[in-house]
């Protein structure tokens, strides 16, 4: 039973679902909205959207708030951060967007609060989007699914192995849906790739290059006085406490990436940062959406490379291949498949024209990663990167990083998600998170 | 003599005074300052005197002054010795060096002084019992004196890692005195590293204590010789009475505020004074037995050492010996007793009042290492709130009963922040033993208190957790927070993590009947969906017949979760008793299922009064339905102006089965022609190549429109060997619309085909056949302009002599796009003698066109000059000028010249003139392509440069944008005397793919390069450097080319 393309369907989701207007392409909305029916002065806002909340209001969030304020059928209730003036600054842009539309520029329905649980008790929003740092997903993706919010949430999927798999029993349990943030799932070159191997286009594949960066590193940063109206203590969270830094989580107009993804004690570095993309298509296209590999060998005299290798004995290699532009390269006995953002390349070439029939394997097929999870969220199914998918993935990073920390060769059980006869690797599949943090499943 | 001495003296008083510290830049100055140590090693018994000599009769290093400073500064703070400095020879008569107790060689280089005299003196000096100490360049001197290179050790010879070079510095002798300052630990520096003559360095007679680690250190370097791989950094030795210490770092400023060189320097001259007592044995002289104890104390010193250092480290250091000891951890995994040792050592860290970086960074190490051995020691932390996290993040993730243990005991003792943090490490430890512990707290005032004892019952799991977690959940409101039921499921989850489905069932029974909230309904619902499907399918059905959307909703999910076909039959059966909105989520789940046996349920849904069910049915048609469903959903993607429409369509598209297509084939014949032609677009759709041979037989479709989906079909679908039928159905139609769509078809097949005489064959054998009149022929002369073979040329040529003017135009067009340039003459002549202007112009340019094709290798003027006469207009000329301009052949200027006065196209031709003057070859290189313009710039100043000494693998290619008679090239380096080329090789090629073999190749030997050979016609050309330069780098200043 596995999802397969989706298509203009039923919907069912409050009254928001219900509503026939949604069933069709184009939806049908009041030409005029007005500030109360968009939840000014605290009454409830038009019940046919979408009520959506926001959830860390970084670098990655700004391109999430504006798709979401230009889709019709959602409604942007809240936003949430432990920066004040990031919160105002995301606040004011939603104000001025529907006072905009509404034409009088007096709109100030949207909530702004620093505690995410604050968000997730209203009753006016359905769904969430998170796109805090990396040792947040857990607990902000547990709490939104006890909640019955449905949710997407930015890759990487979580901090550690045990995170992803009890993200995925909340996400379950309480039936929501539920949108990892790998959004190269919805790119055609992608899906195109991993169908042509999937249908064995290329052979018997054998190994798999993977072009990510490293792992994560121990953050060796001075103290730097705490910038006003950071809380810097909810910052950290379960995370261990020690004194900010600008590098690690920079002022809202640094304009780069924050670098809080190189240190272990937020983030897997690169390996999960960009693993989460490219790990992840490979795991498609080897249809490992449900397992993992079986063994895990960082680099040494006999592995140039880290290699994963899977129970069929499949090798993936962090890095290597044929260079140039390929983030994943499949190797089969009868050719390769080169694939990256906006490059799709097979040797031999005309088996890129080569695409499957219908009693062929066809991949999942979105084109976009939001509006898949927005469909999902009307027919209630799961969307192109489920919650499963994104654990999976995930795990794979973590498990090239816990290698590459301990510097010795692992064996991992994917159905008990366990490394097989190794204490110290088992330690690493969680973290003790400060008090009073805890996983709520 | 005396006198003569003293006026010396005061001239090298003056002389020093540049060094001293006023000239000095005041922040280096203060780094300085910053890194000399506080006190000597040892504090000498009386005064000592060092003579600083920095004469340069060779290269003179800029850091000398710096090193001046440092020297005196050093001794001034320490009260080691003090500094006179100077670069007059005279101050090594003997009357003079005799208040010295050492002599300090700085960057001396060159041959420094000649008086015998003078350098006995020196040596008398040593020998005598006095000392030499010698830094970095003090080894690039006296090349004409070997006894100075005995005295000093070694000889100079070259510096393969420049000063910009990062390398890491091995200890030879980590327990070597002169050796402490490094704490046992290698270390890496960015400094110049120097290598030794074969002679006279030895370490049959030198003590080598610091070495280069060439197992670390880039050895891809130029002019390398050691083949022993001996690098030696700093070394001591006796030399008559005397002792010598040798250090060869000290070329960089930067190396002398490093404060622990600093200490070497210190204690190497200390030694040479005669006050730090050393051993200096020749290193190979060392029994073994004395090497192996060095060894065994350096490590017993690195790790001292390092321990002590890192309880004091500060974020923000240089982090090498957290580094280092995080590395003795992870590598000492199998050894079980060195570990025991790095674990104590860490606790004892603890214990030694760290910094809290220190602390940080030592309990992170202990998370993945502790032992019991550690759990009284963090059993001792976990009250204090202060500490308790740390402790934790130990205890909670050592799997022993000791920790678990330790964190029942502190429990009662702990308050706030520190209990909760408790009661979540003991939850996550899934400690049954904990559970009576915690359970009091369960329903606690404390709502934090309350919750975290919650989840850590759920956590623990097992029958009394569940008892407890019921009972609250009893007496729980709507409002009640969601941890409660997160707990609840918790512990569900934990007996199905055992394989206790029926328990987890169970306990999800009890959730939905007690259930004070609908999340707590939908969440019941879930679990009992994945533990007990018999249970769970009526709830689900019943749950979908709430009037609660939410719990609509997670029923529809839900009925995802349910294993079995029987289950999707019950579902199905229930179908028909819901609501609409009902139906579509039930509808949508039976779908993603595919479970077949919902197929006769959602056939029924397609006759729902409601629209939107309908929908959702003929979608899932798509996943669910077979062969059957061909009629009923061909039918409906047919209807026009339907949004079901294109639902039906998608689902055609993806019906499963092998004998989905046949259906497909079977029902074309009885369809409707808008079925019939829904279905064919269909088969494409599908991939259904198997299909082809059943299309080929609907060639005679009555209708066009169908003919033409037919023709778009094949397209995709047919291969080249099914041309000749489809070639066929070309010259066959009737209809101009299908005819288009034909054509297309087959242009598709010949673009899939690789054997254009077959196609040729097939297509002439269809021409005279062509039915329908011009447009027909037309359709089938633009096939023949798509298959590059004489046959369709001449084909072509043939018909260009028709008389009906469209079959021309035709004809003429089709050379003019012609694949290669084969037509190139036709077109000329056509262009000449084509009375009608529109096909003349067509001629014209397809001529133009093969002119600028890259394998034109005609004489260019001769070409363009009679494309001007063929030209009869203003217009035409325009446009042969604008082909010209984008030749770069200084030749053409004679073509255009003749027209640079005719009013109609003087503009043009000015800028076309214009255009010849100022192109310029372009190039591209292995290195630095975006400074390639230099070398051809007419400056002789300026270059393009490799930026890397020569070695194998330089290349540059010069696209001269015509093809020339080449004669020769000529390389010259200008400023860079030395960068010409060491081995070179030319290519050529006129197209930058084949090149062939050399047409030159050698050595340059000076400043410029000639290279004449016989002249080739060529476009590019392509220099390979292949030589070594041990330093020097491959340059251009200003490249000529010689064309004849």
């Amino acid at each position: 039973m596995s999802p397969n393309s989706p298509h203009a369907r039923g919907t069912n989701r409050r009254s928001f679902l219900r509503d026939s207007a949604a069933l069709t392409v184009s939806l049908v909305l009041p030409n005029i909205i007005t500030s109360r029916a968009l939840g000014a002065e605290g009454a409830a806002p038009a019940n046919n959207r979408l009520g959506i909340g926001f959830i860390g209001m970084g670098k990655q969030m700004g391109g999430h708030v504006g798709t979401f304020l230009g889709r019709a059928n959602c409604q942007v209730i809240a936003v949430c951060d432990v920066e004040s003036r990031r919160l105002e600054r995301y606040k004011n842009q939603v104000n001025e967007h529907y006072a905009g539309k509404e034409g009088q520029g007096t709109y100030t329905g949207c909530v702004a609060c620093k505690d995410y649980r604050e968000l997730l008790a209203r009753e006016d929003i359905d769904a969430v989007v998170i796109a805090t740092p990396e040792h947040w997903h857990a607990l902000q993706v547990i709490d939104a699914a006890n909640a019955g919010k449905d949710i997407y949430c930015e890759k990487p999927l979580s901090h550690t192995i045990h995170e992803a798999r009890a993200m995925a029993n909340a996400v379950r349990r309480n039936a929501v849906v539920f949108q990892t943030g790998s959004q190269q799932r919805s790119e055609t070159g992608f899906r195109v790739a991993c169908e042509l191997v999937r249908n064995g286009r290329i052979g018997k594949v054998h190994t798999v290059h993977v072009n990510v960066g490293g792992p994560p590193e121990e953050c060796y940063l001075p103290a730097e006085p705490t910038p006003e109206g950071l809380d810097w203590d909810f910052w950290l969270g379960p995370a261990p406490m020690r004194p900010y830094h600008s590098d690690i989580a920079p002022d809202m107009d640094y304009d780069g990436w924050p670098n809080w993804r190189s240190y272990r004690d937020y983030a897997g570095g690169m390996m999960t940062d960009w693993g989460a993309h490219h790990f992840d298509i490979a795991q498609w296209g080897l249809g490992m959406d449900e397992t993992g590999p079986v063994e895990i060998y960082p680099p040494d005299a006999t592995h140039e490379r880290l290699t994963y290798v899977y129970a069929n004995g499949v090798t993936m290699q962090h890095g290597g291949g044929a260079g140039g532009n390929a983030g994943v390269e499949f190797i089969g006995d009868l050719g390769r498949v080169m694939v990256n953002r906006g490059y799709l390349e097979t040797d031999p070439a005309h088996l890129v024209k080569e695409l499957p029939g219908p009693n062929e394997i066809q991949l999942y097929n979105s084109d976009n990663h939001h509006d898949d999870w927005l469909r999902a969220i009307q027919t209630r199914s799961r969307p192109v990167c489920d919650v499963e998918i994104g654990a999976r993935t995930i795990t794979v990073c973590h498990l090239g990083n816990i290698a590459y920390y301990l510097k010795r060769p692992l064996k991992w059980d994917p159905a008990n998600e366990r490394f097989v006869s190794d204490d110290e690797a088992n330690r690493m599949l969680a973290k003790a998170m400060r008090s009073p943090w805890k996983l709520n499943v | 003599m005396r006198r003569a001495f003293l006026s010396v003296w005061c001239a090298l008083l003056t002389i020093t005074q540049p060094f001293s510290a006023t000239a000095q830049n005041p922040g280096d100055l203060a780094k300085v300052e910053a890194a000399i140590p506080a006190k000597p090693t040892v504090v000498p018994g009386a005064p000592r005197k060092l003579l600083v000599f920095t004469l340069c009769k060779g290269f003179a290093h800029s850091s000398i002054p710096l090193g001046v400073a440092t020297l005196e500064k050093m001794g001034l703070k320490t009260g080691a010795y003090s500094v006179v400095a100077s670069d007059d020879p005279a101050v090594f008569a003997p009357e003079n060096l005799a208040q010295f107790h050492a002599v300090c060689m700085l960057n001396t280089t060159g041959e420094l002084f000649e008086d015998a005299a003078l350098r006995k003196s020196l040596v008398d000096f040593v020998k005598g019992g006095k000392g030499l100490v010698g830094i970095h360049a003090a080894t690039d001197c006296f090349y004409d004196w070997p006894e100075y290179g005995a005295m000093m050790g070694g000889y100079f010879d070259g510096h393969p890692w420049g000063g910009g070079d990062s390398v890491i510095c091995a200890l030879d002798d980590p327990a070597h005195p002169l050796t402490a300052m490094f704490k046992g630990r290698e270390f890496s520096i960015t400094d110049e590293i120097y290598q030794f003559k074969p002679q006279p360095y030895s370490r049959d007679k030198v003590r080598v204590l610091v070495s280069l680690n060439v197992e670390k250190t880039d050895m891809d370097k130029g002019g390398l010789k050691r083949a022993d791989n001996d690098y030696p950094i700093s070394w001591i030795q006796h030399y008559g009475q005397g002792r010598v210490f040798y250090c060869s770092l000290g070329h960089n400023e930067s190396t002398y505020w490093n404060a622990t060189v600093l200490q070497h320097y210190l204690d190497g001259i200390q030694f040479a004074i005669g006050d730090l007592p050393a051993d200096a044995t020749p290193s190979n002289l060392l029994p073994p037995e004395q090497r192996e104890q060095s060894r065994a104390a350096g490590l017993q010193i690195l790790v001292d050492e390092a321990f002590k250092d890192i309880a004091q480290y500060q974020n923000g250091q240089d982090a090498s010996v957290p580094k280092l000891i995080h590395d003795w951890i992870i590598s000492s995994h199998e050894d079980t007793e060195m570990r025991s040792v790095y674990e104590r050592r860490l606790l004892a860290v603890l214990e030694s009042n760290p910094t809290p970086d220190a602390r940080r960074l030592v309990v992170a190490l202990l998370r993945l290492c502790a032992t019991d051995e550690a759990v009284p020691k963090f059993a001792a932390l976990l009250a204090s709130p202060d500490t308790a996290n740390e402790a934790r993040y130990v205890l909670e993730r050592l799997d022993t009963p000791a920790a678990a243990a330790a964190l029942r005991a502190a429990l009662p003792l702990s308050e706030g922040l520190a209990r909760i943090g408790i009661i979540n490490s003991l939850g996550e430890r899934r400690d049954k033993e904990s559970l009576m512990l915690i359970a009091p707290f369960a329903r606690h005032d404390d709502s934090a208190l309350a919750e975290a004892a919650q989840t850590a019952l759920g956590k623990i799991g097992g029958a009394d957790a569940e008892k407890a977690l019921l009972s609250a959940l009893a007496v729980a409101t709507s409002e009640s927070s969601p941890t409660l039921i997160a707990a609840c499921v918790g512990a569900a989850l934990s007996r199905e993590a055992r394989g206790e489905r029926a328990a987890a069932a169970e306990l999800y029974t009890h959730m939905l009947e007690l259930a004070p909230s609908v999340r707590c309904q939908v969440a019941a619902l879930q679990g009992l969906a994945t533990t007990d499907s018999a249970r769970a399918t009526p709830r689900i059905i019943d749950a979908l017949k709430s009037p609660e959307a939410t719990v609509q909703a997670g029923a529809a999910t839900a009925a995802r979760s349910l294993p079995g076909e029987a289950a999707s039959e019950s579902l199905a059966d229930a179908l028909a008793e819901l609501s609409a909105p009902a139906q579509i989520l039930l509808i949508n789940a039976l779908e993603d299922r595919g479970e077949p046996v919902a197929l006769d349920a959602v056939n029924a849904a397609v006759q729902h009064a409601d629209p939107a069910v309908v929908r959702a049915a003929v979608a899932a048609l798509g996943a669910l339905g077979n062969a059957s469903s061909v009629a009923l959903l061909g039918n409906l993607a047919a209807k026009a102006d339907d949004d079901l429409a294109p639902i039906a369509r998608a689902s055609l598209a993806r019906l499963r089965g092998v004998d989905v297509d046949n259906s497909i084939v079977a029902a074309l014949a009885p369809a409707d022609s808008s079925v019939r032609r829904e279905l064919v677009r269909t088969l494409g759709a599908r991939n259904a190549r198997a299909a082809v041979s059943a299309l080929l037989g609907s060639a005679n479709d009555p209708d066009e429109t169908v003919r033409a989906e037919l023709y778009t079909t094949l397209a995709k679908l047919a291969s080249p060997d099914q041309l000749q039928p489809i070639i066929g159905m070309l010259a066959a139609e009737q209809s101009d619309a299908a005819r288009v769509e034909a054509e297309k078809a087959v242009i598709a097949l010949l673009d899939r085909s690789a054997n254009p005489v077959e196609s040729a064959a097939i297509a002439l054998a269809v021409l005279p056949e062509v039915k329908q009149g011009i447009p027909g022929y037309c359709s089938m002369l633009r096939v023949l302009g798509k298959i590059n073979d004489p046959t369709t040329l001449d084909a072509l040529r043939a018909a260009t002599d028709l008389k009906n003017p469209e079959v021309r135009a035709t004809a003429v067009r089709a050379l003019a796009e012609w694949e290669t340039n084969a037509s190139i003459t036709d077109l000329l002549e056509l262009a000449r003698t084509t009375e009608e202007a529109p096909l003349r112009d067509i001629a014209l340019r397809g001529y133009l066109r093969m002119i600028e094709m890259p394998q034109n290798d005609g004489d260019l003027p001769e070409q363009y000059g009679a494309a001007l006469i063929a030209a009869r207009t203003g217009d035409e000329r325009k446009v042969v000028f604008a082909s010209i301009a984008n030749q770069r052949d200084p030749r053409l200027a004679a073509v255009v010249l003749p027209y640079a006065e005719d009013p109609a196209v003087k503009q043009e031709a000015a800028l076309t003139l214009e255009h010849l003057r100022t192109a310029s070859i372009s190039f591209t290189a292995s290195h630095n392509s975006e400074e390639l313009g230099l070398a051809h710039d007419g400056n002789p100043t300026t270059r393009w440069t490799t930026r890397e000494r020569q070695k194998a693998g330089q290349w540059l290619v010069i696209d001269l944008g015509y093809m020339a008679d080449v004669s020769g090239i000529t390389l010259d380096t200008g400023a860079s005397p030395g960068d010409y080329p060491r081995e070179y090789k030319v290519l050529m090629s006129q197209d930058a793919a084949a090149w062939g073999e050399p047409v030159a190749s050698g050595q340059g030997s000076s400043f410029v390069t000639e290279i004449k050979f016989a002249p080739q016609r060529a476009r590019y050309l392509r220099i390979e450097q292949s030589g070594e330069a041990d330093d020097l780098w491959w340059s251009i200043h200003e490249l000529r080319v010689h064309i004849q």
